[in-house]
């Protein structure tokens, strides 16, 4: 590295760097302020705490029944992205290599709901649901999520699919498998670097939705996360002693998923991004 | 069992239940939103009368708030998407070449896009209420000491902000996946004849970033013309409905104002907003792409 790159990576560097403080200030605000009393948030905002108030993360886990919340979320989360993972693979798989006419129909309209927002079907679908008894269970929720990501799903998953060599399924044919195990157990395995990008992709986007949950969860019994900050900020708008440990909670799952897989993160996004 | 039938089944199997998921989750509402939007139900009662065209000519006339809302959301809309790319056009060109801490960065500038549009509105509630007072007084800058969220103008300013902070590292991130995508020896050959970085890239790297562009504005649009749960946890519509989106107009006349006929014909508009946009969007830069290769 000669001497004109290393003074340009300062300079980046330190333009990096300032730019980094900022975009993490209100993060760094929230934490800091969320263990102290308060009179001292209303004080000593940018003061470094002088007590440390460990009971307001106590009192926000109680008001905001974190235990249930989480759970609820973790359910619907999880049981959703098991459902997309699954029939998004299996359609993309039958669709590339088994097609027929119904197929490439329904090939079109999975193309065409891409554009369509959920503000716009979101009315009727709380009508359906009710209609089919879904709307008091996590079901009504896991369902739509599940409905709604397979479209996505199908189109990241027909470029997985597409790469796997044809002439793999032809000899586990040739060998006796029928055409669950050929998908099973010789595809669905190579599938795996762009279902994880899916996972984390889907992950983010139903851990983080909030619209479809306030239509279709939005009771005591089902309510997520993201459902529980806003009923918590209606209530004590500002109490920040109990509202900002509750953030932070709410935050400290994704935190430490985007720690853990930094680079699946990144090279997720912009695979499903390409394909999509 | 015949052998027809026997055949069959794999397709069952395989396309069955994601046709079903997606028929209940997507095309069953999506047909039932149409046929309500022609009938004045308020959403409860057991009748509903089928009143033709009537909620899409009082939208377009003018008689309800969504025309409002839409010119808002296209508004705004349109600020958050060319703030977002230039931003985030700029993290990438600053983080494209590694170096020390460069990995860390791109994490940091991704970090508000993982999270949840409520839990960003709220943390941002706490900067403008009360951190911004905070700063105000020992700065004794004016800007930070106004009700940010209490006047139409700041309001709109505070979510331009958030929506910004939160979609920049998006942008950046595919950004960078095009910049490193380009062969060396195109930039080298362009050094060589005697162009400055600024000139290699725009005049060499940015043109063959378009189809990424395509991503970066399909993306950036469709989101911040969906805007909903950032408009609910930091403004609610408010100060006077003055930053009511589409999404939350329709959300609070169907089950607020109890209008759900013409909340579905409101949502229906919506939907015809979103796909002229976005099909005019990519036929722009489709030509644009074709144009350059």
């Amino acid at each position: 590295m000669n001497g004109n790159t290393r003074r340009v990576n300062i300079v980046k560097f330190i333009i990096a760097l300032g730019a980094a403080v900022i975009f993490m200030v209100p993060f760094f605000l929230v934490i800091l302020n969320s263990v102290k009393p308060l009179d001292q948030i209303m004080t000593e905002l940018l003061a470094l705490p002088r007590t440390f108030e460990w009971g307001n993360y106590v009192e926000a886990w109680k008001q905001i029944n974190m235990g249930r919340v989480m759970l609820n979320t973790i359910i619907v989360t999880g049981v959703s992205l098991f459902f997309i993972l699954l029939l998004s693979s299996m359609l993309a798989y039958w669709m590339t290599r088994h097609r027929t006419v119904f197929s490439s129909i329904f090939e079109k309209l999975l193309i065409g709901s891409l554009l369509i927002p959920f503000a716009t079907v979101m009315l009727s679908l709380v009508k359906t649901m009710s209609f089919l008894g879904l709307t008091t269970s996590l079901w009504g929720g896991i369902l739509t999520y599940s409905g709604m990501c397979i479209a996505f799903g199908t189109f990241m998953m027909t470029g997985a699919v597409k790469a796997v060599p044809v002439e793999l399924e032809e000899s586990a044919e040739l060998d006796g498998c029928n055409v669950y195990q050929v998908f099973f157990i010789i595809v669905f395995p190579l599938l795996r670097p762009t279902l994880l990008s899916l996972f984390v992709l889907d992950l983010f986007w139903i851990w983080n939705d909030y619209i479809v949950a306030l239509t279709l969860l939005n009771t005591t019994e089902l309510m997520t996360l993201q459902l529980a900050i806003n009923k918590l900020f209606g209530l004590y708008s500002n109490q920040w002693n109990i509202a900002l440990p509750a953030i932070v909670m709410s935050i400290l799952p994704i935190l430490v998923i985007n720690v853990l897989m930094q680079k699946r993160i990144v090279s997720g996004v912009a695979s499903g991004a390409l394909k999509g | 069992m015949s052998k027809k039938l026997k055949k069959a089944i794999p397709h069952v199997v395989f396309l069955g239940p994601a046709f079903v998921l997606f028929s209940l989750a997507v095309i069953i509402p999506f047909v039932v939103s149409i046929y309500y939007s022609l009938t004045d139900w308020n959403g409860i009662s057991s009748t509903a009368n089928f009143v033709g065209l009537k909620n899409y000519i009082s939208i377009f006339t003018g008689k309800t708030q969504f025309l409002a809302a839409a010119k808002f959301t296209v508004l705004i809309g349109l600020v958050i998407v060319l703030l977002t790319n230039i931003l985030g056009i700029a993290l990438a060109a600053l983080l494209e070449k590694k170096f020390r801490g460069s990995d860390l960065f791109r994490a940091l500038f991704f970090l508000p896009n993982t999270m949840g549009g409520v839990v960003m509105g709220y943390i941002w509630r706490f900067i403008f209420i009360a951190a911004f007072g905070a700063l105000g007084d020992i700065l004794k800058w004016k800007v930070l000491q106004l009700p940010w969220l209490g006047t139409p103008g700041t309001a709109y300013a505070a979510l331009i902000i958030v929506s910004v902070w939160q979609g920049a590292g998006y942008v950046m991130i595919i950004m960078i996946a095009a910049l490193t995508g380009i062969p060396a020896e195109l930039t080298e050959a362009a050094r060589v004849d005697g162009a400055g970085s600024w000139k290699v890239f725009w005049s060499v790297k940015m043109p063959q970033c378009v189809p990424y562009l395509t991503v970066c504005l399909f993306w950036s649009i469709a989101t911040s013309f969906k805007m909903f749960d950032v408009n609910v946890a930091l403004t609610k519509g408010g100060p006077y409905g003055m930053t009511t989106s589409m999404a939350l107009q329709i959300y609070n006349d169907a089950f607020t104002s109890n209008r759900y006929g013409l909340a579905n014909a409101e949502a229906m508009v919506f939907f015809v907003i979103i796909f002229a946009v976005t099909a005019l969007q990519l036929y722009l830069t489709g030509r644009e792409e074709k144009r350059l290769t």
